[in-house]
């Protein structure tokens, strides 16, 4: 399997998505450009100028006509896919860490940190933006509704990572000590609380369905997550911390990435710093495979929907993107499918 | 006689005084003083000479000099019967305490050779004196089985254990051979009762019978199939344990600087403390340095203790009153200095027993005009088997062989400026008589030493570069006689120490620490051959007592955060052979310990029956293995299936809440259903692309030419082919001159060319010169073709590039691969 190296971005990655139909890769760095790529065959076609800073996450909406991206200038913006225009800009008191559609691709979730210390007017907040009127105009956005996050400069456990549920009717709050909170999308009461990680989750990623979650967090560890229930169904344990996280949605495989945090990278003599993508059984919970090649922590992972490559981003600044052999498209069960004949 | 009567005898003989006392105020009202029942005070001395009553006064004046010694005599009786005395003396003294002092030194003593006092406290006579005449057996106690030692020995598939230490955890695994290992116990009755088994190290006892864990309160020791405890040793702080290597005893320091208590001997049968020590710190002798150079603050180290191989004797590194370094050597199980004094040896840096008899050897360096020394003393004679004496000391390592027969001296000596040093080794035949000693003399520095742990063979890595070289050395020539002799050098190695299989033969070069960072090399002795292999920054390697297994592992030590190794942190396991078969990785990983066995207890014949007849256990090994693996393979496929139907089960289950919502989804598309198939045209197209260029250079002259024409000529059908698809440009060309396609291509060639260019002008061709642009031929070329010289001729000629004008090696072509992305 030779990757394509997507070569487009001066700094680390900080996101990959694929878009609905699989044949465009949209990638967000640190260098403020979101830059869109053809998957069939690493093609950059254009870049999303320009954030005055970098762009922590971005997401595509179903019908890969609108892409947003949220960026430390404290901005998240619109895009047009197609044309690359700008079309709205959302303004935020801090720097914009998530930023999701929801299945419309016309209500968009905005998450932002608190900024300059204990400042009661710059919390970190939660947004959800509305195309006003719905299927109307899409430079048209109003904010349907706000609220605040525990403060981490009071104390309090920061959060890392806001998603939408299922339908957009609750939210998914990730925080620093491995605690997630479920969230009413009205209300904003909270729903549910459970205690995931011992350490900060990294990464959440939903199967196809949306029916079961995976949560990756640096205690080494990434849990699959039964959404009915909110039951821990499978514990992916790696030897590193993880970043990243992605089910397969054709085979019953799990991704991991990570990777020695680049901060102490230097301080170890770990020759390699475990940058490779770990390839899991989802139902035996063993690694089967791995795939080198990046020389910083992997931060971002992402699959096809038709489960014919994937494409990781990492630390180093580099994107690359797998178009799978038929050694790993062919590749059956370890475990015979059939019964064996009683003996 | 009885002792009873004896005390009637006594009795009766009363006071005089007394008697009459009693019997004048028999009729009175007196109160009578509380008769005291105490008779601590008194002891009875048998076995004292009967004599006649005339020599009464004589005896007794002898008796009462040797009691007056011992405390204040109230009496002293001796009944007497038949005008002889009955042997026996009757002494109170003012205190029970004098009475006990008179027993413990007067018990034993010999008045003559034949009168030996027997000495007993008077309650105790009477006790004697109560017993019944007739033996009569004890009950005899409930059988309770011993705890058996070896229950692992016993292991159908001989399987060697292992402990291991990580996180909080202490695991005793059974080592597979293939797959990953079993546990066996990992602390969980502990567990319950919401403990860890051993929060610090563990160790092995040398037989493998019992399982030390360290406890700030103390040692625990574990064994028995189910790793009961088997005992409990007190010992506040303790770091050290070094069991006798019959595991009769073991010796646990702490190293608390004063504590009386510091260093325990413990009888391990009756869990009974035999000595104690205090914690001694010996300085270390400072270094031999270039003078002028600052030796450092002198560093003290606890006193060693050395047990011998027979757990008959414990030595002692210590100084005597005087402050001059001794060695003091204590028998078992008194532990009392044997011949009450202890070996002089001043300066003595190692001592070390023997492994197999009770020999010690030791060293001390140079002092004031003596030469340092090499000493082997034979225990408990105390006979010197042999001295050796050098001069000019840097410093001495000594290395016994594992069975005794060898003992290796390894010395450092230095020029007068201290600037140079040499490195030697001194080998003495420890078995042979007189102790004959061979010199061996390095031209490099020596670093490592290790001895074949069951054979004559050593290896030596020495060198000054960073690769150095492995020499291996027998102490046996050819013929099997005494005679040290070079078996062969490695040279350029990446290692820095040695380690034998314990069954010889097989060893692993290492390469560890910052200068190598965990190569390993199996490397076979006999054979030559060798496997060079890695383990990432490995800082431990262990041989399996049988020989089958290496475990390399990255360890990191209990106290404090070593970052250093967090990323690398576990064990790996390997054949003998270097093929590695598992892995595990832990946060943080303290310790592997391989469970030693006891010695063979198989003598050589049968030994070498068992290898003769190797062949058939192998085969029934096999069997077992291939059972084991399929019952594994089984098992695990059994299990995994559930596992994963489970999940299956469960994420059609969920599908349904896909289905569900999908009204929903339809909704907040606006009426899009994004599943359905309808919106998509699918098409298949193909797209080629050039994934590879290749441009290879066929030939240069004819000679090559005729060159590849051999080839192809000599190959085989298949290879002929190969030449066909390399050089198929050529065959238009062939077929439009020649119209043929045969194994004679390459001379067709020839004279396709000739027809091209004309026999006269070939020489000129394939002249050498030609690339000098020699003008008549630049005319000719552009006469013919209109093209400047000769390559271009050809290439419009053929519309192909043939020949190349940079100068490669005929016949090698160099690939230029393009790569497409």
């Amino acid at each position: 399997m030779r990757p394509i190296l997507l070569k487009g971005h001066e700094r680390s990655i900080t996101c990959v998505v694929y878009n609905r139909d699989g044949d465009l890769i949209f990638t967000a760095a640190k260098d403020g450009r979101p830059t869109l790529w053809l998957s069939e065959d690493g093609t950059r076609v254009g870049t999303y100028e320009v954030h005055n800073g970098a762009v922590w996450h971005l997401d595509v909406s179903w019908d890969s006509k609108l892409l947003v991206s949220g960026s430390a200038d404290m901005h998240a913006k619109v895009w047009d896919v197609e044309t690359g225009s700008e079309l709205t800009t959302f303004e935020h008191t801090g720097s914009v860490r998530n930023c999701t559609f929801d299945e419309s691709g016309r209500r968009i979730l905005v998450h932002c940190d608190a900024f300059g210390g204990l400042d009661q007017n710059r919390p970190p907040l939660v947004s959800i933006y509305e195309n006003e009127p719905m299927w109307g105009d899409v430079t048209s956005w109003r904010r349907a509704a706000q609220f605040q996050l525990p403060h981490p400069e009071a104390g309090e456990v920061k959060c890392q990572l806001v998603r939408w549920l299922p339908l957009g009717k609750q939210i998914l709050c990730a925080f620093e000590d491995g605690m997630m909170k479920i969230m009413d999308s009205m209300s904003f009461s909270t729903v549910k609380e459970i205690q995931a990680h011992d350490n900060k989750i990294q990464c959440l990623s939903y199967n196809l369905h949306q029916t079961f979650l995976l949560s990756a967090s640096t205690d080494h560890t990434c849990k699959m997550w039964d959404l009915e229930t909110w039951d821990c169904v499978k514990t992916y344990r790696s030897d590193r911390p993880l970043n990243a996280c992605v089910f397969s949605p054709t085979k019953e495989h799990v991704l991991l990435g990570g990777g020695q945090d680049a901060m102490s990278v230097t301080t170890t003599a770990g020759r390699q710093g475990r940058f490779e993508t770990q390839f899991y059984h989802l139902a035996y919970e063993e690694e089967f495979g791995r795939v080198k090649g990046h020389f910083g922590p992997i931060n971002a992972l992402a699959i096809s929907p038709l489960g014919k490559s994937y494409c990781s981003g990492a630390e180093d600044g580099y994107i690359r993107l797998h178009h799978f052999d038929a050694d790993y498209l062919d590749m059956k069960d370890p475990v015979p499918e059939d019964e064996p004949a009683a003996e | 006689m009885a002792r009873g009567e004896t005390y009637q005898a006594a009795a009766a003989a009363l006071d005089e005084d007394t008697r009459e006392y009693l019997s004048e105020d028999e009729g009175e009202d007196f109160s009578f003083p509380e008769f005291t029942e105490d008779w601590g005070n008194v002891i009875v001395v048998d076995n004292l000479p009967k004599i006649p009553l005339a020599k009464y006064d004589k005896l007794l004046g002898v008796l009462k000099r040797i009691f007056a010694q011992t405390g204040t005599i109230n009496t002293i009786e001796m009944p007497a019967e038949n005008e002889t005395t009955l042997g026996v003396a009757f002494v109170e003294f003012e205190t029970a305490e004098e009475a006990q002092k008179a027993i413990r030194l007067t018990d034993g003593y010999a008045l003559d050779k034949s009168h030996v006092f027997k000495v007993n406290s008077f309650e105790e006579a009477k006790r004697l004196g109560s017993l019944q005449e007739r033996y009569e057996p004890p009950a005899k106690p409930e059988f309770v089985p011993r705890l058996n030692p070896s229950s692992w020995l016993g292991d159908p598939m001989h399987r060697d254990q292992f402990a291991i230490r990580y996180n909080n955890e202490t695991e005793i695994k059974w080592c597979e051979r293939s797959g990953p290992p079993t546990l066996e116990y990992g602390g969980e009755r502990e567990k319950e009762g919401g403990l860890y088994w051993c929060e610090q190290y563990v160790k092995w006892s040398p037989q493998g019978s019992m399982l030390a864990t360290f406890h700030n309160k103390g040692i625990a020791l574990w064994g028995d199939s189910d790793f009961n405890k088997q005992g409990r040793f007190a010992h506040n702080g303790v770091k050290r344990l070094d069991f006798s290597p019959g595991e009769n005893y073991m010796i646990t320091a702490n190293d608390h600087s004063g504590d009386k208590r510091g260093v325990v001997v413990w009888d391990l049968r009756t869990r009974r403390e035999l000595r104690t020590f205090e914690v001694a710190s010996l300085p270390v002798p400072p270094p031999i340095l270039p003078a002028g150079e600052d030796p450092g603050p002198v560093r003290y180290e606890p006193a060693h203790f050395k047990w011998s191989h027979d757990d008959s004797y414990v030595a002692r590194r210590g100084k005597d009153k005087n402050g001059s370094d001794i060695v003091s050597i204590y028998e078992l199980p008194s532990m009392a200095l044997l011949g009450k004094r202890s070996l002089r040896a001043d300066g003595v840096r190692e001592f070390h027993w023997s492994p197999s008899a009770n020999k010690l050897a030791f060293w001390s360096p140079e002092a004031d005009n003596t030469p340092a020394r090499v000493t082997l003393v034979e225990m408990p004679s105390r006979k010197e088997l042999r001295q050796k004496n050098i001069t000019s000391v840097t410093d001495i390592k000594l290395f016994w062989h594992p069975q005794g027969k060898y003992l290796c001296i390894k010395v450092i000596t230095h020029t007068k400026s201290r600037k140079t040093l040499f490195h030697s080794f001194e080998l003495l035949r420890v078995d042979e008589a007189l102790v004959p000693i061979e010199s061996l003399k390095m031209k490099d520095a020596a670093h490592a030493f290790a001895w074949e742990p069951n054979g004559h063979r050593f290896g030596v890595v020495h060198g000054d570069g960073i690769k150095p070289s492995v020499s291996f050395y027998s102490m046996l020539n050819k013929a099997g006689d005494a005679e040290l002799t070079l078996l062969h050098t490695l040279e350029q190695k990446q290692c820095n120490s040695l380690h034998w299989s314990p069954q010889g033969q097989h060893c692993i070069l290492a390469g560890t620490g910052d200068a190598f960072n965990g190569i390993l090399e199996f490397y076979d002795v006999d054979s030559k051959a060798g496997r060079i292999v890695e383990h990432y920054r490995c800082n431990s390697i262990e041989w399996d007592p049988s020989g089958r297994i290496v475990a390399t592992a990255v360890m990191q030590p209990l106290e404090g955060a070593f970052f250093k190794y967090q990323m690398d942190n576990g064990f790996k396991l390997w054949t003998f052979q270097g093929k590695q078969y598992h892995e595990t990785s832990y946060e943080n990983f303290y310790q592997f310990a391989w469970r030693p066995r006891p010695s063979s207890l198989l003598d050589a014949a049968q030994r070498k029956a068992v290898v003769k007849n190797l062949r058939k256990y192998e085969r029934k090994f096999a069997h077992e293995d291939k059972q084991k693996d399929l019952a594994r393979i089984r098992e695990a496929t059994t299990e995994k299936r559930a596992t994963r139907k489970a999940i299956r089960d469960l994420i059609k289950l969920r599908s349904a809440n896909y289905a569900a919502g999908s009204a929903a989804r339809m909704r907040m598309r606006n009426g899009v259903d994004a599943d359905a198939d309808d919106l998509y045209v699918i098409s298949t197209r193909t797209i080629e692309s050039v994934v590879r260029t290749k441009e290879e250079v066929v030939c240069r002259s004819r000679e090559d030419l005729q060159k590849a024409h051999a080839t192809f000529k000599s190959g085989s059908p298949s290879v002929q082919r190969a030449f066909v698809r390399t050089y198929d440009w050529l065959t238009p060309l062939v077929d439009e001159l020649v119209g043929a396609e045969d194994s004679m291509m390459f001379p067709l060639v020839n004279y396709a060319l000739d027809q091209v260019i004309g026999e006269d002008r070939q020489e000129t061709l394939f002249d050498e010169r030609r690339l000098t642009r020699d003008a008549s031929t630049a005319e000719f070329y552009e006469s013919l073709f209109g093209a400047e010289d000769e390559d271009d001729a050809l290439t419009k000629r053929r519309g192909g590039s043939f020949l190349k004008q940079e100068p490669v090696t005929p016949l090698s072509p160099t690939p230029q691969n393009t790569n497409c992305f």
